[in-house]
């Protein structure tokens, strides 16, 4: 479903990506995990057409997707829920909502609206509420709401957890496996290697922007490098 | 007692048409925060071509009021091009004084072309209303509701319509827009020729009521929404109404108690007394920290 070919990304000069490939297939979870700074929402943000890559290509079920804005990427069926959620928190639950289906085509029917609010029904009696009314993990779960509002067929997640409480991370995960079962191919950044590893089919390390290490969850899980880099630090 | 009445009434509905000034200015903030100085000049080209369709055509009042408009947004246009899509959109400053060169560039251009010093405007409303002691001009009645009308209109763009949404969306975190695919260029281009026409009404409803106009149309414009604007608070719309009629009323009592000659005095008084004791303005408190967040965000 999404193929990317030796992607680079700079910011001035600073080297943030250098050559990292993947691919996700349809119907799949995959995990980009790796330390902070080390180039995943680079990544995700120049697949995503936020930033343009400064190499490489990146190819959405055969279309060459490499440098398109975002407003041209969305309208095929993928959306990203950025890092740190970017909440409208001037605007309503429900303007948040509608902005997440804006840029899909034949926008205006309500059937989006219905199907997301049932998946969220936590929302559901607060949607003239301000954004601002929500806490962390209602924002978390208000931002994926909003990603879904699209019909994405593949969705991008950076970050999801991070600063939720345990239950409330949980809780994202399983909305994630949920998603997966309704038939949206995912791509998700996490830190916390263990629980996104736990419901990823496969999971690529990037370490100072190239990959260093891919292979299926079980595979990773029971790798030493991964083991002593990551996962050691965790189990304390 | 029935003169401060009289003055605040004055005051008041030269005011709404501040308010239209300071409601472009705040737009294009709004979705930038970048500050545009070339806004009033690019009004003040509207209005030219408004006075030369109707000195060189003699066209009627609809036709002057197009020109004016249309003349306003071209120009408007021209100035979003070169100072803040051309100038990378991290360059504030630079956007800013660039927008200072393009006012020059303005204002030479129309001397050049408009060599006198004062043309002739077409008058809109040549009647007056009396109630008891109370006066008002017909100008003035007319400036009034036309801005209400236009206010009223663009709440409505802006709370009822998708573009509005995605507007306000922009406004408070373009990056967060562009996770969401809006184009937020096209978004930006937009509010930029929206303002530039709110812009054009106004200075078409303040030259008509002036029935004159001269080059440094541009340079009072300016002023008049950028005071209007930082007295409302910078970025909010009900503000820029308010900051709009406020300076209005601030001024028409200044004229009167004081002399004319002090009327742009205290208004720059009141400005200074603004940014020391409530830089927010009267309605952008809350706005002014979230800037300051949003800055931080960048």
């Amino acid at each position: 479903m999404l193929q990317v070919h030796d992607l680079h990304v700079s910011y001035g000069k600073a080297r943030a990506v250098l050559g990292v490939s993947l691919h996700v297939d349809k119907g799949e979870i995959v995990a980009l995990i790796g330390a902070n700074g080390a180039g995943k929402s680079s990544t995700m943000r120049a697949v995503y057409g936020i930033t343009k890559p400064t190499q490489g290509r990146v190819t959405f079920e055969g279309q060459d997707i490499t440098g398109l804005p975002a407003h041209r990427i969305v309208p095929l069926g993928v959306a990203q829920v950025p890092e740190g959620r970017m909440i409208f928190e001037d605007l309503t639950i429900e303007e948040n909502l509608l902005l997440g289906g804006l840029a899909r085509r034949g926008s205006r029917d309500e059937q989006p609206m219905r199907r997301v609010l049932k998946l969220f029904p936590v929302l559901q009696p607060r949607t003239s509420e301000p954004a601002s009314n929500l806490s962390g993990g209602q924002q978390q779960m208000l931002a994926i709401a909003r990603g879904l509002m699209s019909e994405p067929k593949f969705l991008m997640l950076d970050e999801p957890s991070l600063g939720l409480s345990p239950l409330a991370a949980q809780e994202v995960f399983d909305l994630i496996v949920t998603l997966r079962a309704d038939g949206v191919t995912i791509l998700l950044v996490e830190q916390n290697v263990r629980q996104a590893l736990a419901i990823a089919d496969r999971g690529y390390v990037i370490e100072s922007g190239r990959v260093i290490l891919e292979g299926t969850s079980e595979q990773l899980l029971n790798n030493e490098l991964l083991i002593s880099a990551y996962l050691g630090v965790k189990r304390q | 007692m029935v003169d401060f009445v009289q003055n605040t009434l004055d005051g008041f509905f030269i005011g709404s048409s501040y308010a239209l000034l300071a409601i472009g200015f705040t737009l294009i903030f709004g979705v930038m925060r970048r500050l545009n100085l070339s806004y009033g000049p690019s009004i003040m080209l509207g209005v030219f071509a408004g006075t030369m369709i109707y000195i060189q055509l003699e066209a009627g009042l609809v036709f002057v009021a197009c020109a004016t408009v249309l003349g306003a947004v071209l120009a408007g246009i021209y100035v979003e091009r070169i100072c803040f899509w051309a100038v990378g959109r991290g360059a504030v400053l630079a956007s800013m004084v660039s927008s200072f060169a393009i006012w020059m560039q303005l204002e030479e251009l129309v001397t050049i072309f408009f060599p006198e010093r004062t043309y002739a405007f077409p008058p809109l409303g040549d009647f007056s209303l009396e109630f008891g002691p109370f006066f008002i001009r017909g100008a003035h009645l007319v400036m009034f509701l036309c801005a209400a009308v236009l206010t009223v209109l663009l709440h409505l763009l802006l709370y009822k319509t998708r573009f509005g949404l995605a507007l306000r969306a922009v406004s408070e975190n373009p990056l967060a827009a562009k996770f969401m695919g809006i184009n937020t260029g096209l978004v930006v281009f937009s509010a930029f020729a929206l303002a530039s026409a709110i812009g054009g009404v106004a200075g078409f409803l303040i030259a008509s009521a002036d029935q004159q106009i001269t080059p440094l149309f541009g340079l009072w414009a300016t002023f008049k929404g950028l005071i209007a604007m930082t007295l409302g608070g910078m970025g909010s719309i009900p503000g820029a109404i308010a900051g709009g009629l406020l300076l209005g009323i601030i001024e028409a009592q200044s004229t009167w108690y004081l002399g004319a000659e002090y009327r742009d005095l205290v208004a720059y008084f009141v400005l200074f007394a603004f940014l020391v004791f409530r830089p927010g303005g009267l309605f952008g408190q809350r706005l002014a920290t979230q800037n300051r967040l949003s800055m931080q965000r960048v």
